[in-house]
């Protein structure tokens, strides 16, 4: 438990899973789709974790599901080694006694060519609300750590957002998009993660910017004028979240086609910075007339791991 | 001395070494280092008499950049100046990984420093 104890933990919560990894376990791969995708988790070195997910009705047969996972690792290695999460020789047809906090799956032991011991720890589980297949593969570079696994494995949840708001918790972001709204797109760049939510015609656009102490000169107004090409800005400071922001509305001829009939949409921008975090937040919404969205209306806060306070 | 890319683990560990022949130049928080070019042999007499060749290029780095640049002094590992970064400006260290090591191949194509992989800094007797 001491090695668990001296990391920081972090909470990640993506299309209605939630998780907590430790601190500098990052996201190096992420999908937008809830019907199949992954996310990738890495440290400073080394894949951590492979959190996968694929539409699937109804709960597999989980049991022959495992032994086909365990026959394909044994064929790629006849020397491998099968332990379930207590440590006992794993059986797939086990009890759910030998499970861990829902999860079914089995820890997979080899030498390397070089006669390194290589674990990894393979998991699987059904999410009913969703109706999905989820499987956690956590390779362990450094060793077997059963207290991060444990802790790893039993902190994920899934969360039942289809009717309500959605939570997402991820690239230094933690919101809570209105009912209905989508994620389509996600594009992470260094200190820059954009997220883009869509509700039919309406669209709304998280960013968040980071190392503002680099390129930010504290004046937001400055900032949404270099960004914003728009003769009819309308400008008002305002407050979000205890800190100064400032809130911009403008007209702009609507995309494809119904540009051409003369259709406009309505643009709304909300900008504020967070020193502490080193960020600059984002929110933009494009509405058509009258179906307006206020950039408010999303909950965006920094998200930091767990015990640290900005 | 090795060409090719070096593996990841063995990048984080590497040592950028500036090229000790560049001459600098600071401007406020930017720098501008100048590095000698090959004399060939159309520079030479009688030709430069005639034709003012330039004997350096200059590179101008902002202030990012020299922060990184300044960080390269043959002794500090990409990790360390990847970590630096990092907490200077409150990115997480792969954010500062892609960003760091995009410049130091820059810096590397344009011969301002070069990588020292970890098993060859020790000068061969």
């Amino acid at each position: 438990m001491k090695r668990v104890a001296e990391h920081p933990w972090q909470q990640v919560v993506w299309l209605g899973m939630s998780l907590r990894v430790p601190a500098d376990w990052e996201i190096l791969r992420h999908s937008v789709r809830d019907d199949r995708g992954r996310l990738v988790f890495a440290d400073q070195r080394h894949g951590r974790l492979l959190l996968s997910w694929g539409k699937c009705a109804a709960p597999p047969d989980i049991k022959r599901m495992f032994e086909d996972y365990r026959a394909r690792d044994l064929k790629e290695d006849s020397q491998s080694r099968f332990t379930d999460f207590q440590g006992h020789p794993f059986a797939a047809n086990a009890t759910p006694a030998s499970h861990l906090a829902g999860w079914m799956g089995y820890r997979r032991q080899r030498q390397d060519q070089l006669h390194n011991e290589e674990c990894l720890t393979r998991a699987g589980r059904h999410d009913d609300i969703h109706a999905r297949w989820v499987e956690a593969v956590l390779p362990w570079p450094n060793g077997l750590d059963p207290a991060i696994e444990q802790q790893v494995l039993s902190g994920f949840a899934v969360l039942d957002d289809r009717q309500g708001p959605a939570h997402w918790r991820a690239f230094g972001l933690e919101l809570i998009s209105p009912p209905g709204w989508r994620l389509k797109e996600a594009t992470i760049k260094p200190a820059e993660a954009v997220l883009r939510f869509t509700d039919r015609r309406r669209q709304a656009i998280i960013r968040r910017l980071g190392a503002v102490d680099a390129w930010y000169d504290g004046d937001a107004q400055r900032y949404l004028k270099r960004q914003l090409d728009v003769a009819s800005l309308q400008i008002t400071p305002t407050q979000y979240q205890g800190a100064a922001a400032v809130l911009a509305k403008a007209k702009e001829p609507a995309k494809g086609w119904r540009r051409l009939i003369g259709a406009k949409t309505t643009r709304l921008d909300l900008v504020w910075s967070n020193l502490p975090a080193g960020s600059l937040y984002h929110v933009t919404t494009r509405c058509p007339l009258g179906e307006e969205v206020q950039p408010t209306d999303f909950s965006v806060t920094p998200a930091v791991p767990e015990g640290v306070r900005l | 001395m090795s060409q090719g890319p070096l593996p990841f683990a063995q990048l984080l560990q590497a040592t950028p070494t500036p090229n000790r022949a560049v001459r600098r130049e600071r401007r406020q928080k930017d720098l501008v280092v100048y590095l000698p070019l090959r004399r060939r042999w159309f520079n030479a007499p009688p030709f430069s008499w005639l034709l003012p060749f330039r004997t350096e290029k200059a590179v101008g780095l902002d202030h990012l950049g020299t922060e990184v640049y300044e960080a390269c002094d043959g002794r500090t590992a990409v990790q360390a100046i990847i970590e630096d970064f990092a907490l200077r400006h409150k990115l997480t260290f792969h954010e500062a990984r892609v960003s760091v090591c995009a410049f130091l191949q820059q810096l590397t194509s344009r011969r301002l420093i070069v990588m020292v992989g970890p098993n060859r800094q020790e000068p061969r007797g």
